[in-house]
């Protein structure tokens, strides 16, 4: 029989274990760890099973005593069970896949039950119950994480407390009751126990008594079994007067002398052990069931005259002194073997051996009398095992023994377990609820922080669109305006309230016909629309250009729900765009001017010697030298208006100096005013702290006395110009035509309130030969030599201008760093000496300057060799190494360029003089390959002077090369 | 986790085994003053167990200790002592048993106060007074303190009356008696219940201490004419090698020099060859103490078990020391006899 511990340890585990089914059958996603569903099956049968196993062994010794008493049934039980466990163990093993720890430990519950069921230890419920404890513990700490295991953990040790105290309450409430139980049985066994005492003493008293009577001096007993009759009535006198149920003496051998009854023999007295003990001289009691009922027999020693004669027994009918009792309580007296003596007289319980070995608890099954007997308690009751006591009786060799029903104990633990399995299951309930609660509010957090997540996604969301740098416009489906961004209200200067009244179309009214009737073809058909706009309508009436792109949002149907349109402003970019534009036109014209001005330098140079020779053969002041003189001014003005193309068309830097625009300013204010006139008025504001540029004075003078002309021209009638100077920096804005600077600048601002330019004549300023001056009063170069310059510079131009509103020119040229060193102009000019009869060879491809120059050059005493090209160069070379003094060569040649000629030279002839000359740079000024050089450098067209000036400090230099 | 699962585990483990542990089985000591198989201590001991089994306590840890003070002495038995009281300031059990004095003598100092350990005596022939007088434990028999018992009474009047019996010329009875502990105390008894009775003027008494002393006071008895019989207490006599006799191993020596009637005071000195008499039942004495510790264990109110006296005794007399005395009882004495021993 389990203990009551037992029997709350069974019911804590079934608990765990439904808490366990209950977790696991939980709709709560989370809890059901276990995702695959035939491990999830087989868990929840080992649950059932282990539950139903708890079940059975309690279960089992209430409703199946006699089955659950026979330990092969119980062990047949067990390894039912232990089978079922071992397969779902294998089971889980061999799906594998999910192996969790306590998906191995529940099985391993499953089979510890198994073997509580054969062995009911309470250790082995206790380790049980630990188990389970883990196997909980592990599953929901897979399940929930650190959190909910600290909150299990804690509930888990509240209940093990609830389940130490109920065990250990119960129990006490158990053995208080159980004591009281027993003691009111030991009482009257006790008693009665007293009353056989008593029974040996009155027998020992009335032995005495009678055999004193019996025996004297000379009575022994051959007298009185020669005399018997005459003892024989004291005899059956002292039985009724004694209660004695018999009175016999026995000589030594056993033999009946005097008996008061006819039937001592029957009773085997001399073979009773206390015959042999009277004859050996001790007195004593015994018991004895024999087949009329059951006896007490006192034995004491007759001795006649100092010895042994016999034995005189005393029988008491045991039945008639204690029946009463012992059917009453239902008690029995057993020998040492258990064999009953004396007991409850139904149904012959006598025979039944109440002890087995040392089993002091004996079973129904044992009792198959006793089930049916009203003494040992109700049939309907006695399905529980009954429980002895006893207690000894004359040194152990018979006890005294009560069979007491514990019915009374199991209702007291059923009331017991069903209130601690109440409150048991009402915490378990609890727990759940808390469990439940606490994912409910895991859950809720969790949606609360993907809502705030979502929240903030849709706030950045907003933040981008309602300050994206491109306008963004939503509008209903019924093209209501409902939202628009900062950029959109910047760039049309609407505000949401402005166009609550408005619709999306009336935005777009005064645009071209074609893009708003495809914007309506687009909107009713709910298709994505993108177009460049031009001419948007601002709120101002102003209008801008704008990339639009439409597009309907949808709902999951397909629903149109709204608009959105975005517009890219792209007034700055079509700036830039044309600026590009403009910038690839004078490249190319400038690649041209600078073709023409080569070819009309080599021309203008022919003309120019041929003028200066013929007029050395005419006569000063003849009609012939007038004429001449004529051509030669015409050609100087041509040459410099092919200077100009030139300056135009360069786009490589002239040699640059630092410079500071305000000093330049005040060096050219007078220069200025002059040009301006009497009628306009100057004004200079110079910047307040001016950074420095890199540029060329004279340049910077060229741009600035263009730009003055221009605006003198621009106000015939008189006016104002302005000269401003400032530092830009990257980025910033300035002018009111939305300009950038895209670089740190120092920026020159020409401001004249003359008639300005329209847009066609704004596009066109920069072109060579555009004017729009009367014939003969403009090259059309001027604007374009001021581009050009400030191209070379690095800088740009721009021009804001309104017909009526005057005409603002401004300059950026850039900010140098700090490593940047200016270039040096190397000097045109040169001091002329004479050698006369040193050699020249000449080499240039175009045959007029080639004679005209050699002409030149042999008047002047020179010996010259002339060459077409590099290769014929390098025959006379080699033929007139020693003849040869100084190289003029042209830079642009037939085979090579004329660079690589003088690279030879260097290389093999270094005491070679040579000087560059060409017609595509502007006078004094030299290309970059040859600054790097240093080489000597004539420009085209030169005059004669310039020539002999070169080629004299040419061949005075030292090194043959001409050094600043 | 892992800390939490052990803590839990180990909680888990610490309240269910208080579970186990709890309730354990109350420990009982039961302390002999001889050995195992004393002819007084033994008895008493059966007795005593067998009350016990007789209760309704079905487990019980008793443990058993023996001082065996007649073999042992001075530092042995001094050690034994020692080893008793260091035993139970060890263990505190619940319930101590005494078997005769010098057991008692040794534990009752040790815990006499508020129980438990609860005391039980068995057997004790020295006077309660005596023994209150040095632990105040007594409100006349009613316990006052931690123990209570049941002291030996040797129904000396009654063997008085038997010696008349058998020897009617009223002769003076020799007390022979050892003049250690236990012959000084059963000596006091022995004087104590005849003055109750107005017969200690029967008695000379004859102490000894050695061998050579008992032979020749066993020869004055022997050749006083005046003596009748004498009552043999030499619990303990030092040989001439400071050897120790007990009773047992002395009864030979004094049944050959004595050829007088002498008065066993129990079974176990009849059995050892004197003649006997009224002799103390030592089973029911140890049975009667056994109940009382039973009560105690019921937790009965200490002040509600007073000291009992022993209350049954046995007539017994040995047939052999009969014959050799050639006394001639007569047939109502057999038949009065409890226990005749061959």
């Amino acid at each position: 029989m389990i203990e009551a511990q037992g029997y709350f340890l069974h019911l804590a585990g079934t608990l765990y274990l439904l808490l366990f089914l209950c977790l696991c059958c939980s709709k709560q996603q989370k809890f059901f760890c276990c995702q695959d569903e035939s491990s999830s099956r087989i868990i929840t049968v080992t649950l059932i099973t282990a539950i139903l196993l708890k079940i059975f062994f309690p279960l089992g010794q209430w409703f199946l005593p006699a089955y659950f008493a026979v330990l092969e049934a119980r062990a047949a039980v067990a390894i039912f069970m232990a089978m079922l466990a071992a397969i779902a163990v294998s089971y889980l093993e061999i799906r594998g896949g999910q192996k969790r720890l306590y998906l191995s430990l529940l099985p391993v519950s499953l089979a510890l039950n198994s073997f509580i069921l054969y062995w009911p230890y309470t250790i082995l419920l206790l380790l049980d119950l630990v188990l389970l404890n883990m196997v909980l513990l592990i599953y929901l700490h897979s399940a929930g994480g650190k959190g909910l295991l600290r909150f299990c953990t804690v509930f888990f040790l509240f209940f093990a407390i609830w389940i130490a105290v109920s065990i250990n309450g119960s129990s006490f409430l158990e053995k208080t009751f159980e004591s009281q139980q027993r003691y009111k049985v030991h009482s009257k066994l006790k008693m009665l126990q007293k009353r056989f005492v008593d029974l040996e003493r009155a027998g020992s008293s009335m032995a005495k008594i009678i055999a004193i009577m019996f025996t004297g001096e000379d009575t022994g007993l051959d007298y009185i079994a020669r005399n018997k009759s005459e003892y024989l009535g004291k005899l059956r006198l002292l039985e009724r007067l004694s209660g004695v149920s018999g009175i016999y003496l026995l000589d030594k051998k056993g033999h009946a002398i005097l008996e008061s009854d006819d039937k001592p023999n029957s009773y085997g007295l001399a073979s009773l052990p206390i015959f042999r003990r009277a004859i050996s001289g001790s007195s004593g009691i015994s018991f004895l069931a024999t087949g009329q009922g059951s006896n007490s027999f006192f034995a004491r020693p007759v001795i006649y005259k100092g010895e042994f004669a016999g034995a005189l027994l005393l029988r008491y009918s045991l039945s008639k002194y204690f029946m009463s009792d012992f059917e009453q309580e239902g008690i029995f007296l057993i020998d040492r073997t258990g064999k009953v003596i004396l007991g409850p007289s139904a149904a012959g319980i006598q025979r039944v051996t109440l002890r087995d070995g040392n089993q002091e608890v004996l079973s129904a099954a044992d009792m198959e009398y006793g089930v049916e007997s009203p003494v040992l308690g109700e049939p309907g009751v006695s399905l529980v095992p009954y429980k002895m006591i006893h207690i000894p009786l004359f040194g152990g060799d018979w006890s005294l023994v009560k069979l007491y029903n514990p019915s009374a104990l199991f209702k007291l633990r059923a009331g017991l377990s069903f209130v601690f399995f109440l409150i048991s299951l009402v915490l378990m309930l609890l727990f759940l609820r808390m469990i439940y609660a606490k994912e409910f509010i895991a859950r809720l957090e969790h949606e609360i922080f993907e809502r705030k997540k979502a929240q903030k996604a849709r706030e950045l969301l907003a933040d981008v669109v309602d300050q994206a740098i491109i306008g963004i416009l939503i509008a209903d489906k019924n093209l209501e305006i409902q939202y628009v961004n900062k950029c959109f209200q910047e760039l049309t200067n609407y505000t949401l309230n402005d166009l609550k009244e408005m619709t999306l179309f009336s935005l777009f009214t005064g645009i071209s016909g074609e893009h708003y009737s495809s914007l309506q073809e687009a909107v009713s058909g709910g298709i994505p629309w993108r177009k460049r706009v031009t001419g948007i309508p601002r709120k101002d009436d102003s209008r801008f250009d704008a990339d639009v792109s439409l597009f309907p949002l949808k709902s999951e149907g397909g629903r149109i729900q709204n608009f959105v349109v975005a517009f890219r402003d792209i007034s700055h970019e079509l700036a830039l765009e044309a600026q590009l534009l403009e910038a690839h036109k004078m490249e190319a014209v400038g690649v041209l001017a600078g073709g023409v001005a080569h070819d009309f330098n080599n021309m203008l140079a022919v003309i120019q010697f041929s003028v200066e020779i013929a007029k050395k053969n005419s006569e000063p002041g003849s009609p012939l030298w007038h004429n001449l003189d004529e051509i030669e001014r015409t050609v100087q003005r041509a040459s410099s208006i092919v200077r100009q193309l030139l300056l135009f068309s360069k786009g490589k830097k002239a040699p640059l100096i630092k410079v500071n625009l305000n000093q330049v300013l005040h060096d050219l204010e007078t220069m200025l005013r002059q040009i301006a006139g009497t009628s306009i008025e100057i004004e200079l504001r110079p910047g307040s702290g001016l950074w420095d540029i890199l540029a060329d004075k004279n340049c910077i003078e060229l741009v600035l006395s263009n730009l003055m002309i221009n605006a003198r021209d621009a106000m015939p009638e008189g006016g104002k110009i302005v000269i401003s100077t400032y530092n830009l920096n990257k980025g910033e804005k300035f002018g009111s035509g939305g300009f950038f600077a895209d670089q740190d600048s120092v920026c020159l601002e020409i401001e004249d309130n003359g008639y300005g330019m329209d847009s066609e004549t704004k596009a066109h300023i920069f072109d060579p030969f555009f004017t729009t001056k009367d014939v003969g009063k403009g090259t059309g170069l001027g604007l374009s030599v001021v581009y050009g310059i400030i191209k070379q510079f690095g800088g740009r131009i721009e021009v804001d201008s309104m017909p009526g509103s005057g005409t603002v020119f401004y300059i950026m040229l850039p900010r140098p760093g700090d490593d940047t060193e200016a270039s040096h102009l190397l000097p045109g000019h040169g001091v002329e000496t004479r050698f006369s009869g040193y050699g020249i060879l000449l080499v240039e491809d175009e045959e007029m300057v080639k004679n005209i120059v050699r002409l030149a050059l042999s008047e002047k005493g020179y010996r010259v060799f002339c060459a077409s090209d590099v290769g014929e160069a390098q025959n006379l070379l080699n033929r007139h190494e020693d003849d040869i003094d100084l190289v003029l060569c042209d830079i642009v040649l037939p085979d090579k360029n004329g660079l690589a000629l003088a690279e030879t030279l260097r290389k093999y002839y270094p005491e070679k003089k040579i000087v560059m000359v060409s017609g595509h740079m502007e006078k004094g000024g030299a290309p970059p390959e040859l600054s790097e050089q240093d080489l000597p450098f004539l420009a085209k067209p030169f005059t004669m002077a310039d020539l002999f000036g070169v080629v004299a400090r040419t061949l005075s230099s030292s090194s043959g090369v001409l050094k600043n | 986790m892992k800390k939490t699962l052990f803590l839990f585990c180990l909680i888990i483990g610490l309240l269910y085994s208080s579970e186990l542990l709890a309730d354990p089985a109350k420990k009982i000591l039961i302390v002999a003053s001889y050995s195992r198989h004393d002819l007084c201590g033994a008895p008493q001991y059966e007795g005593i167990l067998s009350a016990l089994r007789e209760s309704e306590f079905q487990h019980l840890d008793i443990t058993n200790i023996y001082l065996d003070s007649k073999r042992l002495g001075g530092r042995a038995l001094d050690k034994r002592k020692r080893e008793l009281i260091q035993k139970i300031e060890r263990e505190v059990p619940y319930l101590i048993i005494t078997i005769d004095d010098l057991a008692f003598s040794v534990v009752a100092p040790q815990v006499v106060g508020n129980g438990p350990p609860w005391v039980v005596f068995s057997g004790l022939n020295r006077s309660l007074e005596e023994y209150n007088h040095a632990l105040h434990f007594l409100d006349g028999r009613t316990p006052v303190k931690n123990i209570t018992g049941v002291y030996e009474y040797l129904f000396m009047p009654e063997q008085i009356k038997f010696f008349d019996l058998i020897s009617p010329e009223k002769k003076k009875i020799a007390l022979l008696y050892s003049t250690d502990f236990m012959g000084n105390i059963l000596k006091g008894q022995v004087v104590r219940e005849l003055k109750e009775a107005g017969l200690d003027k029967r008695l000379l008494f004859f102490p000894v201490s050695d061998m050579d002393e008992l032979g020749r006071k066993a020869l004055q008895i022997e050749n006083n004419p005046q003596i009748g019989g004498y009552i043999p207490l030499t619990m303990s006599v030092k040989g001439k090698k400071r050897e120790k006799y007990t009773i047992k191993e002395l009864a030979p020596l004094l049944i050959r020099k004595v050829k007088k009637i002498d008065l066993a005071l129990n079974m176990a000195f009849t059995k050892s060859g004197f003649l006997g008499g009224v002799s103390v039942d030592f089973y029911q004495m140890g049975h009667q103490a056994g109940e009382l510790a039973a009560n105690i264990l019921r937790e009965y109110p200490i002040s509600r078990l007073s000291v009992q006296r022993a209350e049954r005794y046995r007539f017994v007399i040995n047939k052999r020391r009969l014959k050799c005395l050639g006394l001639k009882l007569p047939v109502e004495v057999y038949n009065m006899l409890d226990e005749f021993i061959l």
